[in-house]
């Protein structure tokens, strides 16, 4: 589900993750992740900020699909083979926030990008996936604030 | 196609080339990218855009030119 939150305060970033109490049950939760949109040609691309990950999609909503889908795959991996996901954890490298962020904005002098959702999963996902929120960060143009 | 852009099976190859294990799961077209201590899963179309060509040559270590003209990857190399 998609709610609209336009000019309000980002949440900080968080992640933890933990094990139930007979070590059985991994729990894993990265909520308020900020994910970047910017077009590609004729597509979009996603990138992940505290959490160097990304994906492509023909559209917005693909790009954002593709990007909820692979980035949860990828944690189960992680759990699968590193038995944490220690190693996700990695902040996009600053060529990369600059690149996305400010690259824009030096260009044409106007900061182009909105925060304009935060997916927030059904309670019966948030049972089986591994994060409760994403902030996208879309285009000025492309998102209409 | 746009400027940049590349098959997948081009990309795949020549991460494959490059020493990274690339497995796929049918149900959906997630491809599965492990590379030391990197694993990464990803939903791909058959076409494969301009940013994630500089993803994964960022992510895996690969020369840019390798995805753009394939032959220049050394015959045999498994890790760049």
């Amino acid at each position: 589900m998609a709610v609209k939150k336009q000019g309000a305060k980002p949440a900080p970033a968080m992640a933890f993750h933990g094990k139930s109490k007979d070590g059985k049950l991994s729990i894993v939760g990265i909520g308020n992740l900020r994910v970047v949109i910017v077009q590609d040609d004729d597509s979009w691309f996603a990138q992940g900020l505290e959490i160097d990950y990304a994906s492509q999609g023909k559209t917005i909503e693909d790009v954002k699909k593709h990007f909820e889908n692979g980035l949860m795959a990828t944690v189960h991996e992680h759990l699968k083979i590193f038995g944490s996901i220690e190693k996700l954890l990695k902040v996009a490298p600053e060529g990369v926030w600059n690149d996305l962020l400010m690259g824009n904005f030096i260009k044409s002098r106007h900061f182009q990008y909105c925060q304009v959702s935060i997916h927030k999963l059904s309670k019966g996902l948030q049972t089986s996936l591994p994060f409760d929120g994403i902030q996208y960060i879309e285009p000025k143009r492309a998102a209409a604030c | 196609m746009g400027n940049g852009d590349i098959d997948l099976d081009v990309v795949l190859r020549v991460l494959q080339a490059c020493g990274v294990a690339v497995s796929q799961q049918p149900e959906k077209d997630l491809f599965t990218f492990e590379k030391d201590d990197i694993i990464e899963v990803y939903e791909l179309d058959p076409t494969v855009k301009r940013r994630m060509i500089q993803r994964f040559s960022r992510k895996f270590n690969i020369p840019i030119h390798y995805f753009y003209n394939p032959r220049q990857v050394p015959p045999g190399k498994i890790t760049c």
